[in-house]
């Protein structure tokens, strides 16, 4: 590993990772920023990184040749991609953090931090998560510290944990903590702060990025760069599977803790907790929301719906030390968090509520509301109560290619790939596959399409957002949902090239209940399960010699444009696990 | 004093002429409902026309919509530097914007809506 180039990837005014390339110029350190990733030249197959080739610095690099990556960028964002027309700059930035998780994710080579769908540094968390793992490290908290709007307590000490060790002058219970919790974060490098250097010392936040400044960390740093053993794609099932060290939960049957309160009397309170309670959080005008909700209620099941509308009059606090615990206050109502007993989520994206669109970025509605929905998230990633679905289990669709290797470990063949920034790599591929499609390799939406000569004059752009092509797999799409161990199949009929959009291209759609050869129903619940989703949406297309390839796992399936077609009670299968997991 | 004739024939004209202008009033009245009536159908069945198409389409979201990928990151490392000095702005994805259609929009569009409300 020695012969090769070390990359710091980082944005373009890191002062620090800049300082890092310049101690490691021995090693032909490189500095690997956004602006890199808008050059023609880069080609990843996803599933041989080894073979991918690297745009960095204006030259290229082959991935075999890279010993080692130290990441300083937990995302790319819009406004770091001036370069990028403002229309696209969001999609473009997620692109990139999609592309960069799933390439940094299987690089062979040692990778600090090695990314997760959380981030591209590690996990890059809230300061209220963070919290809420310190506390459950046994880091002292400030009085009455809640992770919530009270500003936290000035940083007077710092300790960087490098392959757990710690270096910083700070007493040694805070640096045996800080191990502690960057074991419990899966993170191999953490910066972790505090009020003091002294013994009993309350942390402040953490941050997944070696404190730069320091000879003795940048050192350490390349130690474990260098010396690291090379490590092969992580298929990790859940990055909740390691969260707070806490034992695997069932997605299904999770403990129940007995049932929300509503400030009503301790009987109300008995009744409802032999009963459980589900907590709906989404927009009542949504399909699949408004299914569950009614099927729910179809059953009598005590459920309390979080409507995203309210989310500027909806206040959530977090018990600290107690997973799962904390208060939901709504205009109408107080809810126990730790009495709710199975969740359902499917909020929409909150900036595009009309109240918030009005408000504008930046402002303090979009603060209050941020405020308010990571705080639902981190409650919904760490309650024991079973979440249709946890958002740190959804967080592996923000990337496909991350996704196919989960796919491919399943055993589900995913359809050959390249993502690249080469117009010349593209056409070369589309030759190679005879036929081809281009699809976004992140969670926005795209409309899938085949590649045709019209599509030539716009292959220049390619350079400036890697971009993913995939042979074109001829045969029936295959629309599979999964609600804990039960399946809904359905097969849908139609030559458009993506059929959730037939209508503009003329097509029809014709969507039937499907069943699925036993060996590919194994897989899919196996995949589901590895995915730590209860319910999902698997994508399969069946070739005309009977083979099966998966395209994608949704993790927030939209099942009512299929159930609608079919008649399959995907909603009252879906409430049913709730309440199941609510009496499990 | 009671009317002569021919006041009696003006004021019966007068009376005819404002029963005239009443009716004139009414029809034309009628005439601007029955335009506003048949503009708001034909708008309506646009409309629903438009939703009908759409709702051919998938709109569902299925992913991460409204949750942060661990977006909301700690402290400073949403501060990268000195803002950026905007050079020219050329680059364009290959995957256009009219090809990347924002999902959930229904929902979202009756946001502001009344409607299920809770329990």
């Amino acid at each position: 590993m020695g012969a090769g180039r070390l990359l710091v990837v980082a944005g373009q005014w890191d002062a620090a990772a800049r300082a890092l390339v310049a101690r490691w110029a021995a090693y032909s350190a490189a500095l690997l920023t956004p602006r890199d990733l808008a050059q023609p030249g880069w080609r990843y197959e996803p599933g041989n990184a080894i073979a991918s080739r690297a745009v960095v610095g204006g030259e290229a690099l082959a991935a075999a040749d890279i010993a080692g990556v130290l990441t300083r960028l937990p995302w790319i964002t819009a406004p770091e991609l001036p370069w990028i027309v403002p229309e696209d700059r969001a999609y473009v930035a997620a692109e990139l953090n999609a592309f960069l998780l799933a390439w940094l994710s299987e690089l062979p080579c040692p990778v600090l931090n090695r990314p997760t769908p959380l981030g591209l540094a590690g996990p890059a968390w809230s300061r209220g998560r963070w919290v809420q793992l310190a506390a459950a490290c046994g880091l002292a908290l400030a009085p009455h510290e809640d992770g919530g709007p009270r500003p936290p307590l000035p940083v007077r000490a710092r300790v960087t944990v490098v392959a757990g060790r710690a270096i910083g002058a700070v007493a040694p219970d805070l640096a045996a903590g800080a191990v502690r919790l960057a074991g419990a974060a899966g993170a191999e490098v953490l910066t972790v702060h505090f009020g003091g250097p002294e013994r009993g010392a309350c942390f402040v936040t953490a941050d997944p990025r070696a404190d730069g400044a320091r000879d003795e960390v940048a050192d350490a740093t390349l130690a474990a760069l260098l010396g690291g053993r090379p490590r092969a794609t992580r298929v990790a099932a859940s990055p909740t599977a390691t969260y707070l060290g806490l034992p695997p939960r069932s997605p299904v049957h999770g403990a129940g803790f007995g049932l929300a309160v509503r400030d009503r009397a301790a009987r109300a309170r008995r009744r409802r907790r032999d009963a459980g309670l589900t907590l709906v959080w989404g927009l009542p005008g949504d399909g699949p929301t408004a299914a569950v909700l009614a099927a729910l209620r179809g059953r009598r099941a005590p459920v309390v719906f979080v409507d995203q509308r309210d989310v500027l009059a909806t206040e959530v606090r977090l018990d600290i030390g107690a997973p799962g615990g904390g208060t939901i206050r709504t205009r109408a109502e107080e809810i126990v968090l730790g009495e709710v007993t199975a969740a359902y989520l499917r909020p929409h994206d909150a900036r595009r509520l009309p109240v918030l669109a009005a408000a504008g970025p930046e402002s303090d509605a979009w603060r209050r509301s941020a405020r308010a929905e990571e705080r639902l998230s981190t409650w919904a990633d760490l309650t024991p109560a079973p979440v249709v679905n946890r958002p740190a289990a959804m967080a592996s669709n923000g990337s496909k290619p991350y996704q196919a290797a989960r796919i491919r470990a399943a055993g589900f063949a995913t359809p050959a790939t390249l993502i690249t920034t080469d117009g010349a790599g593209a056409e070369a591929f589309w030759a190679e596959q005879g036929s081809a499609v281009y699809k976004s390799l992140s969670g926005v939406r795209s409309i899938v399409a085949r590649l045709t000569p019209e599509h030539r004059p716009r292959l220049a752009d390619l350079r400036w957002c890697p971009t993913q092509f995939q042979a074109y797999v001829t045969g029936t799409d295959y629309r599979v949902h999964v609600v804990g161990d039960a399946l809904f199949a359905c097969a849908i009929e139609s030559v458009a090239d993506d059929y959730r959009y037939a209508a503009r291209q003329g097509a029809d759609v014709a969507i039937r209940p499907a069943a699925l050869p036993p060996d590919i129903a194994a897989r899919c619940l196996m995949l589901a399960r590895a995915l730590d989703l209860p319910v999902a949406g698997i994508d399969l297309r069946r070739t005309p010699d009977g083979a099966w390839f998966c395209f994608e796992v949704n993790p927030s399936p939209g099942f009512t444009f299929y159930a609608d077609a079919t008649g399959q009670p995907i909603a009252a299968a879906v409430a049913d696990l709730l309440i199941a997991g609510e009496r499990g | 004093m009671a009317p002569s004739d021919t006041e009696k024939s003006a004021q019966e004209k007068d009376a005819k002429d404002a029963k005239d202008a009443k009716e004139k009033e009414k029809d034309q009245k009628d005439i601007k409902d029955k335009d506003i009536k048949e503009t708001k159908e034909k708008e309506s069945k646009e409309y629903k026309e438009k939703e009908e198409k759409e709702v051919k389409e998938k709109d569902d979201s299925e992913g991460l919509a409204g949750l942060s990928q661990g977006a909301a990151p700690p402290h400073d490392l949403a501060r990268r530097g000195p803002p950026l000095a905007e050079p020219a702005a050329t680059g364009r994805a290959f995957i256009r914007p009219e090809e990347r259609p924002a999902v959930g929009e229904r929902a979202l569009r009756g946001a502001d809506e009344d409607g299920d409300r809770g329990r």
